[in-house]
């Protein structure tokens, strides 16, 4: 499971591979003017190292790289996986720990924690530390955590006592995407568990926040650089404790799957088409351990099992087991069920020797699928035979002891058997009409619901999901009142060009209404989705965003605030990949003090198909290399690939219009030791160069920058090519008439 | 509620004193099963209930689906599964995929479920589809 913040520090190379993962979509304007502005903020260059003393075949050449990372500034994301947590109140000897799962999906981060009560032993009036032989080389072996009873980061996801469990994180604010500030601002309500039996079983204690800052983690994390502190508050704004995270796993949770069977009944490890435990619950971010233990278990009265004696064999054969230091489910396949045909939760209320509720399955291997054509391809077979109903019914199973019901939105893992059989349409026949990965509901409450209701031995099978907190996604209040507009600049473009977009946000009511400062991509506010002819979605948000205060002004009646952007490519790789009408949507949106707000709008572009071979080249170079984003947003003479494909663009009459100014903005700028180069940029920009709105007031800023370098006829021709663009632009902007005139002046 | 072009049919179908398929009958399973097909809903009222469903619809081909109120508390034992009606019994898959057998009595208008537990679940009904 790759992680934004790998990628993005990619970005930092001299040779980047940036892959299609990465975030996407740009304003050039908002990129350009960010990088123009980083320039005030780096540290001053080292000296280039002379070639003759590096190039001697013999040493890498490290030093051009050692300079782009001075000069590119660090983005701060979060890594997808589990953190382990501490949360140490004040002023109390105790602390909880815990974990928090953080899940990325399109453009939004999902997370969820949860907390479990520790008090540290203080028997001793020495400190451990003093007396205990340590090995500090690897914190497995460190016995000062084991003394203390303190998970060990580098043991991966740690499981806690059930005894133990207080507090789940409804979590509703986090960073998303990239960022510049190491600081940002962790949101969550506290929900209390007030035990199983408890009426309610969970009271919300508020809302709390956390300025939470990136830093080094100790020794023992997987990753240094994934680590955080910050102080917590509450919604009166007093600090109540310290709360860290440290990224631990890949994973969001882990469990143990033991398979004990009869002698004659299959395991159920697969479908015999390429699905199996691990992939499967890859997809919800669960690491499965499946361990094949006895299989010889002995039938106690026949054939077929009730589930008491299932429940009885599982706690004899099963391997030795504690719930409070390892989530493990039991399976028990035999012949035959008492009370079902394919397969039984039968462990499900804590009414059974245990009192422990969901550790354990039983399936059937030996039911004989109806001989009729409902059953389709298994039709007539026995069931451990038929290895792909066999297996989902297993993981169905499974589910449900992971506290999950039946789910029909699908033929996913919940769906029942007699429900998927009886759905398949011809020509496809049951089974391959089973979806092999759980509902998207399902999947969200298997990564976020509360730990105590998806861990085994948690809180008994059949309490409505409703009474239970779940993490929200982003979670957004239509902002009425105020209204979106997206302009394409180019209605119809030829493959392989950027599209450019003017959009506004303007105040439609009669009211003030609080909107953010800037609509900028970079300002964070804005991100969106393309649909392409088929109806595919791709995602575009910000590359990085600048700010992590997020500002927040009054509009006016009948005012409105505006902007530029340009979309090429997105989360899921190019946005414009064949010709066709597409769907631009763009949603706007912002923190409140209570909430998040938004409004969102769209426009439909027309892809044309490429002219000639030649365009169509040029449009595969753009479109299949991923950096081409990276030059068109942050700009720079690093980015080789990139600029390499962009000056394939160039040499193309057809696009040769649309990538004119990205070049020209690279080459208008300096780089490390090369000066501006105001005098080549002119050449590059026509009359017939698309520029938004942003682009334009950007070239104009460059030149007027550069004033005192650039000769006069340079000057002039580009003042007049952008006075010409200016006039031609199909959304009416003051500002532009400004900035034009001030070029003037 | 109750879709005009059914009740036709029922009406005529007594009236002409047919036992055809989708009139009432209690001749075979099948029929049987015809005649619990349609959509369901609970009449409260009874606390041990409450685990039970509040509307269900039972379909032809022996699946039924069930929905619970929002606002309560407990998961409904009958969720989605498969449903075979044996005379004055039920046999109903449950939310842990268990059989459970159901003695079950049934007018025209009106069902009543007896669980192994003692507890009578009511139903009300609200549609025939015949």
């Amino acid at each position: 499971m790759s992680t934004l913040k790998r990628k993005s520090r990619k970005t930092t190379s001299a040779k980047t591979d940036n892959p299609d993962v990465a975030m996407a979509a740009s304003s050039a304007s908002d990129f350009s003017q960010y990088h123009m502005d980083m320039e005030d903020l780096m540290p001053p260059l080292p000296e280039m190292v002379e070639p003759s003393t590096r190039d001697n075949g013999l040493q890498p050449n490290i030093t051009k790289k050692t300079v782009l990372e001075t000069m590119l500034p660090r983005f701060y994301s979060l890594n997808v996986g589990c953190y382990l947590v501490k949360f140490s109140p004040i002023g109390t000897n105790y602390h909880y720990d815990g974990t928090i799962r953080v899940q990325k999906e399109g453009t939004n981060t999902i997370a969820s924690g949860d907390l479990y009560y520790h008090k540290p032993l203080s028997i001793w009036p020495l400190s451990p530390t003093l007396v205990v032989n340590r090995d500090k080389s690897d914190p497995r072996q460190d016995l000062t955590l084991a003394l203390f009873g303190e998970p060990s980061p580098a043991n991966g996801i740690p499981i806690f006592s059930r005894g133990n469990y207080r507090y789940y994180l409804r979590i509703t604010q986090i960073l998303e995407s990239l960022s510049l500030s190491k600081t940002f601002t962790l949101g969550f309500e506290r929900w209390k568990f007030n035990g199983a039996s408890a009426s309610p079983m969970w009271t919300n204690e508020g809302l709390f926040k956390a300025d939470m800052t990136f830093t080094t983690a100790p020794a023992g994390y997987p990753s240094g650089a994934d680590y955080l502190t910050g102080e917590v508050k509450n919604s009166a704004g007093t600090i109540v404790g310290n709360l860290t995270m440290g990224w631990v796993a890949q994973y969001l949770r882990k469990a143990t799957v033991e398979i004990d069977r009869v002698s004659n009944s299959e395991a159920p490890l697969d479908s015999g088409a390429g699905h199996n435990w691990q992939n499967t619950f890859d997809k919800v971010g669960w690491k499965i351990d499946v361990v094949q233990s006895s299989s010889n278990v002995t039938e106690v009265s026949g054939d077929s099992w009730s589930d008491g004696e299932m429940h009885a064999a599982m706690l004899s054969w099963r391997n030795a087991v504690n719930l409070d230091s390892e989530w493990r489910f039991h399976i028990l396949a035999v012949n035959e069920i008492d009370s079902t045909p394919r397969g039984i939760m039968y462990d499900a209320y804590a009414s059974d020797s245990n009192n422990v509720p969901r550790e354990g399955i039983g399936i059937a291997t030996h039911w004989m699928i109806p001989n009729t054509s409902t059953w389709g391809k298994v039709k007539g077979q026995r069931f451990g035979a038929a290895k792909a109903p066999y297996f989902r019914t297993a993981l169905h199973e499974l589910g449900h002891a992971m506290g999950l019901y039946h789910n029909t939105a699908d033929f996913g893992i919940m769906n029942t058997t007699d429900v998927i059989a009886a759905g398949a349409v011809s020509p496809t026949q049951f089974p391959d009409n089973v979806k092999w990965e759980h509902a998207a509901d399902d999947q969200k409450k298997l990564r976020h619901m509360p730990d105590i209701f998806v861990r085994p031995g948690g809180v008994p099978f059949g309490t409505s999901y409703s009474l239970h907190p779940l993490s929200p996604n982003d979670e957004q209040e239509e902002a009425t009142g105020l209204e979106l507009a997206v302009t394409a600049l180019r209605d119809v473009l030829p493959i392989g060009a950027p599209a450019r977009f003017e959009i506004s946000l303007k105040n439609i009511s009669s009211e003030l209404l609080p909107v953010p400062v800037s609509i900028s991509m970079k300002s964070g506010n804005v991100k969106g989705k393309v649909i392409d002819p088929s109806g595919n979605v791709r995602t575009f948000t910000p590359l990085v965003i600048c700010v992590d205060d997020h500002p927040l002004r009054y509009l006016g009646p009948g005012e409105q605030i505006k902007d530029s952007l340009t979309l090429l490519r997105g989360a899921e790789g190019a946005l414009f990949t064949a010709p066709g009408v597409y769907t631009v949507e763009v949603e706007a949106s912002w923190d409140m003090s209570d909430g998040h707000v938004g409004t969102s709008g769209r426009t439909t572009v027309y892809i044309t198909s490429a002219e000639n071979n030649a365009h169509a080249r040029a449009a595969m170079d753009v479109l299949s290399t991923p950096d081409t984003l990276l030059s068109l947003a942050i700009t720079g003479d690093h980015l080789d690939e990139g600029n390499k494909a962009i000056q394939t663009a160039l040499d193309n009459e057809v696009l040769r219009p649309h990538y004119a100014f990205i070049e020209a903005k690279r080459l208008a700028q300096p780089f490390g030791r090369r000066k501006a180069d105001i005098k080549a940029a002119a050449t590059l920009l026509k009359e017939d160069t698309v520029m938004s709105n942003g682009e334009i007031k950007k070239a104009a800023k460059l030149l007027k920058k550069a004033n005192d370098v650039v000769d006069e006829y340079s000057f002039k021709d580009v003042s007049s090519v952008l006075k010409v663009l200016a006039k031609k632009s199909n959304v009416k902007d003051e500002s532009l008439e400004e900035t034009i005139a001030s070029i003037e002046a | 509620m109750f879709k005009k072009y059914n009740l036709a049919h029922f009406i005529l179908c007594l009236s002409i004193g047919a036992v055809q398929q989708g009139c009432i009958s209690n001749s075979s399973v099948k029929q049987n099963k015809m005649n619990i097909v349609g959509n369901w809903t609970k009449v409260k009222g009874n606390a041990c209930s409450e685990k039970y469903p509040d509307e269900i619809e039972f379909k032809h081909n022996g699946i039924y689906q069930a929905q619970a109120a929002n606002e309560t508390t407990m998961h409904p034992v009958w969720d989605a599964g498969t449903f075979e009606l044996n005379g004055n019994s039920i046999n109903i898959s449950t939310s842990n995929d268990a059989v459970i057998k159901y003695a079950v009595e049934m007018d025209n208008e009106t069902a009543s479920f007896n669980d192994p537990d003692g507890c009578t679940i009511k139903y009300k009904r609200l549609n025939r589809q015949d």
